[in-house]
């Protein structure tokens, strides 16, 4: 009996294990700095079928959109909640996803559903220096590089993939087209990408001399 | 020229009441403030033509204020605010003022987005006591701009502004008009680099001694408008003449954090009057600013 579940067991767990490997990836600038904020998808032609109908969340904490860059698979809502004590307003002029959200306080009470995949910016029209990215994925590998530089893509099968890295401030856009790789059981160092930044020309929140009266 | 006190109480009054209009009308208010500190000098306080009469002096500046951004709809906004400031003066104390007053603001955003241009009007009305209290003065600046982000590294300005001062001697009441320019230059995410010029015309306070060659002209172009002065020391004559006078300006700014930030300023300006007189001076200037 005990063998006939072990067994079974089996069945089940070796096409999982053979199914869940991983991809690591590091992602640099050309002087050797590791970047912060850079989203690495990877895709074939077998994808599987993005889940859809989640909501995910930006928050605006003390004039700040949080987080700075949000990935979420095409087909699902993300909700705007404001916890600041005053009203903000979110909108977006890209051609992936128009919307604005007039001032308000709280959380709206609809989410807003991203449906096309590419790359939507947001701002508040009050407060100019609020600026959040959505990567809308037309894949279900994707992520998102910390402090490290560094992503890790797990559960995903073995197989040929175009790899692209994103980042707000890429300096060419041409580090954004595939590249193709290879995901193997085996990956024993992560994959290296380097990317040029523009120089971070956010606009300023801190205060500037003052124009004083002659 | 207006001089009457009541026309000051009366627009406190109505700014009062602007402002308890607009607090009544929204239903979020997010209180700001501003803490400034600073060292300024000027090479040229008595704004004399002639070199044995220019004075030049340090003084330490003191600004701080507080008040509401109100956030009416989308694109319109406004502030109402209570400011206190004081200017001490090294080296002629009789210059130090305290001054405090009242500003507000309306700001119209012409479309949506970072890089949509904006209007934007201020009023601020200033009572400053002068430790020379014939200086006393009531002031009201009323200016109305333009400003448009081109990029994330270029900002620029633009607008009119009115300026009038009613002091205890009419000799030292003021009036003028300013054409302003400004770009904001963003060097780094820590720098910003500023450029302004402007042109204010309008009545200015001089001194100067007997002895200045030009005296004669001063006495013409200025009419009965003098008094003897004795802040810069003895034997000087204070004046108000009208004159247009031209401002260049840079300055540049370093981010500490979102907070806070260190400037440093120059401006040079040059007022011409008649007769051919020409006042110079340079002033350089630096600060922290600390917003909360």
């Amino acid at each position: 009996m005990l063998i006939k579940k072990i067994f079974l067991l089996s069945l089940v767990i070796i096409p999982i294990s053979s199914y869940a490997e991983e991809f690591s990836i590091i992602i640099k600038s050309p002087s050797g700095k590791t970047i912060k904020d850079a989203v690495v998808t990877l895709s074939s032609k077998d994808n599987k079928k993005l889940q859809t109908g989640k909501t995910y969340k930006i928050d605006q904490i003390n004039k700040t959109y949080v987080p700075h860059v949000t990935i979420i698979p095409a087909g699902n809502n993300i909700s705007f909640p404001n916890k600041d004590n005053i009203r903000h307003h979110v909108y977006s002029f890209s051609e992936t996803k128009k919307f604005e959200l007039p001032l308000y306080e709280g959380t709206p009470t609809e989410p807003v559903t991203f449906n096309k995949s590419g790359i939507a910016v947001l701002g508040c029209n009050i407060h100019d220096w609020m600026r959040a990215y959505v990567f809308i994925s037309d894949t279900p590998y994707y992520g998102l590089s910390g402090e490290s530089g560094s992503v890790t893509i797990k559960n995903i099968p073995k197989g040929d993939y175009s790899l692209r890295v994103w980042h707000s401030r890429l300096k060419n856009q041409s580090d954004f087209k595939p590249t193709k790789i290879k995901v193997t059981s085996n990956q024993t160092h992560p994959y290296q990408a380097t990317v040029a930044l523009k120089p971070a020309f956010k606009i300023r929140r801190a205060p500037k001399a003052k124009r004083r009266k002659y | 020229m207006i001089t009457s006190q009541a026309y000051y109480k009366n627009l406190i009054l109505s700014l009062s009441i602007l402002s308890t209009t607009i607090i009544s009308s929204v239903s979020q208010a997010n209180t700001f403030g501003d803490i400034d500190i600073g060292v300024i000098n000027d090479d040229n306080l008595t704004r004399s033509d002639y070199n044995s009469d220019k004075k030049a002096g340090t003084a330490l500046e003191l600004f701080a204020d507080y008040g509401k951004f109100y956030d009416l709809n989308n694109n319109l906004s406004a502030t109402s605010s209570l400011f206190v400031q004081y200017t001490s003066h090294f080296d002629y104390d009789k210059l130090s003022t305290f001054g405090f007053g009242v500003s507000g603001s309306l700001r119209k955003k012409l479309g949506l987005g970072a890089y949509s241009s904006s209007v934007q009007s201020i009023l601020s009305i200033t009572a400053n006591n002068v430790n020379d209290s014939k200086r006393d003065n009531k002031t009201l600046d009323l200016s109305l701009g333009w400003n448009k982000r081109l990029n994330d590294m270029w900002e620029l300005s633009a607008g009119v502004s009115l300026d009038n001062s009613d002091a205890t001697n009419k000799v030292f009441d003021t009036s003028g008009t300013s054409i302003y320019f400004s770009s904001d230059y963003t060097i780094s995410e820590k720098l910003l680099l500023n450029f302004g010029v402007s042109q204010r015309s309008g009545d200015i306070i001089s001194v100067t001694s007997t002895s200045n060659p030009n005296y004669t002209y001063i006495s013409l172009a200025s009419g009965t408008n003098n008094i003897s002065d004795k802040v810069f020391g003895s034997g000087l004559t204070a004046y108000r003449v009208n004159a247009t006078t031209l401002i260049l300006k840079t300055s540049l700014s370093y981010a500490l954090n979102d907070d806070s930030s260190f400037n440093v300023g120059y401006e040079h300006q040059n007022s011409s009057l008649a007769y051919g007189i020409d006042y110079k001076n340079n002033i350089i200037r630096a600060n922290y600013i600390y917003i909360f």
